[in-house]
This record gives structure tokens, sequence and C-alpha cells, in this order.
């Protein structure tokens, strides 16, 4: 990954700025599981690194590293498909770089802000400087406004190339796409005195990104990566997507009613969340059913011809991306749909069922994707015509999930014996709240939270390592 | 007066049944539209189809179950039942627009062949 950037087989500036951002993000997935690895142990022992990091700087730091690395490599995604799509190089690449090492800068002193100053009085002083104190947007209000400015760079660059090159369903869709994605942003910038409009717009930022934007632009990653990886048919895989952003869009943005339950908005919301919510499983399936159709098919083919060789030129980014499709279905689907009825979410809210959902959605809807297309980066920066799975590649990804499943399976444990003593049997009173944290299965749980989080820790040693070294040794093997 | 708003009361022995209720309708989903899928590609054959009309029977059961212990209003699970029966359609609906698009994509490219 680092030897691509001197000498590489990148055929376009785009791809290059795209693979600068991939080397951020994989630095910031490495933190963000560190963070959360302290945050873990503080559950069990909560003296550890008291007063010196609390839990609640970990928890920061780990969700807010979560969100960034992410829009890095979603950044660094589109900037690898621009020219490949639109057939034109992209518009003010020197500006989007200037834009990179803007943004990089601007995340390393809001980091450092986080881990060293910490919290503030509550002022106006502390918004703009250190940090806005909403769960996953965090940062501070001059950081904000970079940010704004960062995006609007990028999203200049995608527009105008798209406007000069070919207009392709998939671009068409990435460039309305980002469009809602960066514009949403901003709906999580101001403040208000009241809690409840408050938590009322930052949900347009949280919710329409994950279930709506964020699912909408795995759909186009998932869409560009079969066309390059098998080989899938531009047209068939256009069709698949216009399907999916209709229902995602149909199920997602009014599914945003799940979270407007119990923060003192109109009662109408549960009628609307409870049914729109229901839906929202739906084009998971339909993203699920695409992967597996477009690879079974595209394999069937060849076979017909008489090829005996795999379809797929790019073993761990297919990988990944299967490993996306399982993933999305159950983090997204399965662990949603387990709580989004406001009949059960009225128990469940706010205890550990939540952190499982989490867990696993961020990791199989998204997560496995982003590595995925930085798979697909290395081996364009190699130059390399097939990239075969090594050993580490298989351990990253089999840890890695074998950790988060692991997580996610003793949290939703741990919710569960929160339902049933803290909400079912004890009211959720304060006392209740305290009382079900102590009890054994609940200790336990988070034991096996820890255990599994150090296993994906290790999933991603194997990741980061294999992502240093696959270009160099797919490109001896070839030789 | 504004109406009283009465929280449904769910005995914490119905929770895993529910929990468990809502795995399988999602489970059977993905069986139906696995098998749909499996048959449409020729894995299997087209007499496979009925399992997976079985898988839909049972989710429309397991979400028929889940609005009952959820204590859900008649009309919400009435919506519900609906969009099973809208779900019933969607992979035939899918596959038929694959099929068309296959056939003008093929089209497409034998014209092409022709004039190179």
């Amino acid at each position: 990954m680092l030897t691509s950037i001197k000498e590489n087989h990148l055929t376009n500036k785009g791809q290059e700025l795209g693979m600068m951002y991939f080397r951020v993000a994989i630095i910031l997935f490495g933190a963000q599981l560190v963070m959360g690895l302290i945050a873990a142990i503080q559950f069990l022992a909560p003296g550890f690194l008291f007063e010196l990091f609390d839990f609640s700087v970990a928890r920061m730091v780990h969700i807010n590293a979560l969100v960034v690395w992410m829009l890095y490599a979603m950044i660094g995604a589109t900037y690898m498909m621009l020219t490949d799509e639109t057939g034109h190089e992209g518009v003010a690449i020197g500006l989007g770089k200037l834009g990179f090492w803007l943004l990089t800068a601007a995340v390393t002193v809001v980091v450092l802000v986080y881990i060293i100053v910490q919290v503030g009085p509550g002022t106006e002083a502390s918004l703009w400087l250190i940090h806005e104190g909403r769960e996953y947007i965090e940062a501070p209000r001059w950081a904000d406004i970079g940010i704004v400015v960062v995006v609007l760079i990028f999203y200049f660059n995608v527009f105008a190339t798209y406007m000069k090159g070919e207009k392709t369903g998939i671009m068409t869709v990435m460039v309305a796409n980002l469009l809602a994605l960066a514009g949403l942003y901003m709906a999580g910038m101001f403040y208000t005195d009241n809690i409840s409009m408050d938590q009322f717009w930052w949900w347009w930022v949280i919710h329409l990104w994950v279930e709506a934007t964020w699912e909408v632009f795995v759909g186009t990653l998932a869409a560009y990566a079969l066309i390059k990886i098998i080989g899938a048919k531009r047209e068939i895989v256009e069709m698949w997507l216009w399907i999916e952003v209709l229902m995602l869009f149909g199920s997602g943005i009014l599914g945003m009613g799940h979270h407007y339950f119990w923060i003192g908005t109109p009662e109408y919301w549960w009628e609307i969340g409870a049914l729109f919510s229901a839906l929202e499983p739906v084009p998971l399936i339909a993203m699920f059913v695409h992967v597996l159709y477009d690879w079974g098919k595209e394999q069937g083919i060849a076979e017909g011809r008489g090829e005996t060789a795999s379809v797929i030129t790019n073993g761990p980014a297919m990988a990944w991306i299967v490993t996306n499709a399982f993933g999305n279905f159950l983090g997204a689907g399965i662990w949603g749909f387990f709580h989004t009825l406001p009949q059960v979410n009225i128990y469940t809210h706010g205890t550990q069922f939540t952190a499982a959902h989490g867990h696993l959605s961020f990791f199989g809807a998204y997560a496995t994707i982003l590595i995925g297309m930085m798979y697909y980066g290395l081996q364009r920066a190699y130059g390399v015509q097939r990239m075969k799975l090594t050993f580490k590649s298989k351990m990253g990804i089999f840890l890695t999930t074998f950790g988060v499943m692991g997580m996610t399976i003793a949290l939703t444990i741990a919710g569960y014996e929160q339902v049933i003593v803290e909400r079912g049997e004890m009211g959720a009173t304060w006392n209740a709240f305290f009382v079900a944290q102590n009890l054994p299965w609940y200790v336990q749980a988070q034991m096996w939270r820890a255990i599994m989080g150090v296993v994906t820790l290790l999933g991603f040693i194997y990741l980061a390592w294999d992502l240093l070294t696959i270009g160099k040794v797919s490109k001896e093997a070839e030789a | 007066m504004n109406e009283l708003i009465v929280r449904p009361e769910i005995t914490p022995d119905m929770f895993l049944p529910i929990f468990t209720i809502s795995t399988l309708v999602l489970v059977f989903g993905v069986a139906y539209a696995a098998t749909i899928t499996l048959a449409k590609m020729g894995y299997f054959s087209k007499k496979w189809m009925n399992l997976g009309y079985l898988f839909w029977a049972l989710q429309t059961y397991s979400l028929y179950l889940l609005s009952v212990w959820i204590q859900s209003e008649p009309f919400t699970s009435k919506v519900l039942m609906v969009t099973m029966l809208a779900y019933l359609f969607i992979p035939h609906l899918y596959f038929r627009l694959i099929e068309d698009s296959d056939r003008r994509y093929d089209s497409g490219n034998n014209i092409a062949e022709q004039k190179n």
C-alpha cells in the first residue's frame, strides 16, 4: 500500500488521491479499534485510566474515528471510480489534494484535542474549540466549517467531472446521492436550546446517512465493483441499482420515525416509524441477492464458454463484498428488525441491544465493502491482473468478522438481560440500571465482548499487514 | 382531554419468543428470496419454487404472530399482511425486469457484433 505512493500503475490522478484517502482511513480504523478496546476494558474495570482517559472520552474517540475513517474511505472510493466511470480526468485534483491535506490536518488537531483537552466548560468557546457533544459528529464548530469547505471541494470535483464526462447510471446515482449525503451534514451544525429539537435535527444526519444515503452509496460501490471484479453486465447491475435506490429511499427516509419514538416528537411517528422500519430490511435482502446472483450468473456464463478459471479477478475484494452482502443483511436487517417496532423498542431502547446492532451493522454494511474497495485500489496501483487471497487476507477477514460477530452476540446477551431485568421486571428506574449492570450475565457478556474485541484487533493487524504486502506479493507471483 | 396512551405490557417471558419470531421473519424472508433466485438461475428445478412459497407462508405467519405478541393494533396487522402480499410478487417482478434487460442487452450485443 505504501510502495504504491512513488511507483504505481494508476491511470489517473484521481486514483492516486483515492489511495491517499485509503491510507488515512486504515490508520483511523486502527485508532477506532484501540479506543473501543479501552472502552470495553473500562466496562469491566471502571477504574482503568480513570480521570486520565475516561470512558466518555474513549467512547467519543471510538465512534468519531469510526465515522471519519468511513468518510475517508468513501471519498477515496469515489475518487477511485471517478475517471473510470466518467471517462474524464478529474477536473480539479490539485484542489482535491489540498482539501485532503486540510482535512487530515484538521482531523489530527481535533483528535489531539479530544485526547489531551477532553472536556471544557459549558460555554460557546467549548463548542467552537473542543467538541459539540453530539454523538458520532462531535467535531468542534471550527472543524465543522472546515469539513464543509473540504466536502465542497470534493463535491465540486465529482460534479464537474461528471458534467464533462460520460453520465453512467452508477455515476448519476453517485452524484445525486453525494449531494444529499454532504447536505445532510449541515443539519447537525446548529444548536438549539431544546434537547428534543436538537435530537430531531441530529437524526437527520445520523439516520439519513446510515439508513439512506450511505446504503445507496454502498449500492453504487457494489455495482461498480461487480462490473470491475467479476465482469458483471452494466445494464443489469444498473437496473438492480435503480431498484435498490427506490427501495432504500422509499423505506429509509421515513424509517427515521424509529428514532422519534421517545424524544418528545408527536405520536404519529410511532405508526410511520413502525411501518417504514419494517420495510427497511427488504432492500437489504435485494442487495444480498444481487451480489450472489451476479456472481453465480457470470461464473455460469464463463463455464458455459468452457472456461474453468474463476471470473473473480480480485479475490480479497470479492471476499469482502460477499461478507458485505451477508453482514448488511444480518447487522442492519436482522439486528435492526429485532428492536425497531415501538412496542419492543420501548423496552430495548438504550440497552446494549443498540450497541450490538451498531457494531454489526457498521461493520457488515460499510466497513466490509470499503475494505473491499481498498483491495481493488491496490490491484490497480500495482497493475496486477489477478489478485488472489493470501493467508493474511484470509486471517484478516476471518478474525475481524468472527470478532465483530462475537462482540455482537455478547452485547445482545447483555442487552437481553437489561431488557428482562432492568426494563421488564424493575421498570427502568435509576436503581434498576445499576442492578442490571452488576448481574452475572451482563458482566460475563461484557467480558466476552472485550475478548472478541481483542480478536477483532488481531484481525485488523492481519488486514493492515496484508494491505501493506499483498500488492508486491501479487506482482511477484504474476511476474 | 387527551386520550391516555397505554404502554403495551410485555411480560419478561415473552421477550425471547418475540426476538426469535422477529428473526424468523427475516430468515424465512431470505429463504424465500434465495429459493426463488436459485430456481430462476437454474441451480434447482422450478418445482423447488414451491418450497420458496412455503417459506413465504411461514414468514407471513411469523409476522402475524409477531404483530399479535407485541399487541399491534388491528389496522397495523392488516397493513403488515398487505405488505407480505406485495413481498410475494417482488422477486418475480425483479426477475422479469432482469430477463427483459438481458434480452435487450444481448440483442444490443448481437447488433454490435454484426456491425463488426
